[in-house]
């Protein structure tokens, strides 16, 4: 299973040290619509979970997709 | 035109009878026919983004239905959406006139849609000034079905909030289709893709004007337009201007093609195409340049020319143009064929 930050790395093409909680849309220049939905697509793939649309559609940052995770006990 | 829309709630907002089934057993889930009902939901919070105000008209036990709309995740509508709601076993028709009469609205302005043809017909037996279409049979119609009212007015939306949201919803729930599907060209044929293809409409020049500014991988030929330049080149006899929108039944994509032609006797030449990165890969792409080689067919051109200028980012137009006209980038308009799985509307 790939872990939660390669997975940011992959996506969103930061450096692994730069991927912080306190991140959101307007910190990354490359989180946007289509990247935002493939990335939630690939954590589904990845740790076979669905995302609710309040769930998708409410996460600001990166430290609120992993307290999604964690809902659904998925340790990050 | 109308300002409101009052909506029943079970086999209309969501599959099956809350009241019945149970809050765990309704159909609103990203597979189907849950999807369905997403779909619907979130081309009402379009409207309802663009002013049209929403009502609840259902025969139900209040704390039931609240219970779905307050808590459900996959409601894509909140309370707040809604103005006003009459939930109860009081008679429809009674309900409707009290809205009229909360709401300070018209009996005229309001449409009023319920999958029940009982409901339906009493609605129009005693209130016949308010407007109740036929509900399609198949919820899988009812996005399309509801874009296709003549009782709003289109206007593109071009705050990217807003179509972001409605990104978020629609995209979603095609993926979930498209991993359900045997393969991509059933899915493709399964989304029921529908286009419509404009010449010289300044009707949504800003929206135009944003596109040739932000597009970066499907764009031909980077060349941001204001507004007024795009006007002249639809003034102007020698050029055309195409641009198309698109409708699916998960949603509207708004507007998501533009194409600039400079027209010639002999060869139209395409100088600058862009799409909107949503759509890629639907096959848009060759029915947007079937529709205008087709213009350029009527007019007598033999063939179509584009221009192509490479960038950092458009390595996926390149790969398009490539496709449809091959390396030397001209080819003859009767080659363009609109893929079977889109339609011209």
């Amino acid at each position: 299973m790939k872990d939660f930050n390669a997975l940011v790395v992959e996506h969103f093409k930061l450096a692994p040290t730069d991927a912080l909680d306190g991140l959101n849309a307007k910190d990354i220049p490359e989180w946007d619509s289509m990247n935002y939905l493939l990335f939630i697509a690939d954590l589904e793939k990845e740790y076979r979970i669905s995302f609710t649309m309040d769930e998708m559609l409410g996460a600001q940052t990166l430290g609120d997709i992993k307290k999604i995770l964690r809902t659904k006990s998925i340790e990050v | 035109m109308k300002k409101c829309i009052v909506l029943d709630l079970d086999n209309t907002l969501w599959g099956g009878i809350v009241g019945e089934e149970g809050f765990e057993n309704i159909a609103l889930s990203l597979a189907q026919p849950g999807a369905s009902f997403i779909a619907f939901q979130q081309a009402l919070r379009d409207l309802y983004d663009r002013g049209i105000i929403l009502a609840i008209n259902s025969a139900n036990n209040p704390e039931d239905a609240l219970l779905v709309i307050r808590t459900h995740p996959n409601m894509i509508l909140k309370e707040q959406h809604f103005a006003a709601a009459r939930i109860n076993w009081q008679d429809k028709v009674q309900n409707m006139r009290e809205l009229a009469d909360e709401l300070n609205i018209g009996l005229d302005s309001m449409v009023f849609l319920d999958d029940s043809p009982l409901n339906r017909e009493a609605m129009r037996t005693f209130l016949p000034e308010v407007e109740t279409p036929e509900l399609p049979l198949d919820p899988a119609q009812y996005t399309k079905f509801l874009h296709s009212l003549p009782y709003f007015t289109a206007g593109a939306t071009t705050d990217e909030d807003k179509m972001r949201g409605n990104l978020y919803v629609t995209e979603r729930l095609r993926k979930e289709a498209e991993k359900q599907s045997h393969s991509r060209e059933e899915f493709l044929k399964n989304l029921g893709m529908e286009m419509e293809v404009f010449e010289d409409d300044p009707s949504s020049l800003a929206r135009l004007a944003q596109l040739t500014e932000k597009t970066n991988q499907f764009n031909t030929k980077k060349q941001p337009l204001t507004e007024g330049e795009i006007e002249v080149r639809m003034q102007d006899s020698g050029y055309a201007v195409f641009h198309a929108r698109a409708l699916d039944r998960f949603g509207d994509h708004g507007i998501i093609a533009f194409a600039l032609v400079r027209k010639a006797e002999e060869c139209w030449q395409v100088e600058s195409l862009l799409m909107s990165c949503r759509v890629f890969g639907r096959g848009i792409e060759d029915a947007f340049l079937a529709a205008i080689a087709s213009r350029a067919g009527e007019e007598g051109a033999r063939d179509l020319r584009i221009i192509f200028e490479p960038s950092e980012k458009n390595e996926p137009a390149r790969a398009s143009v490539e496709r449809l006209f091959g390396g030397s980038l001209v080819a003859p308009v009767i080659q363009f064929q609109t893929p079977d799985w889109v339609s011209l509307v």
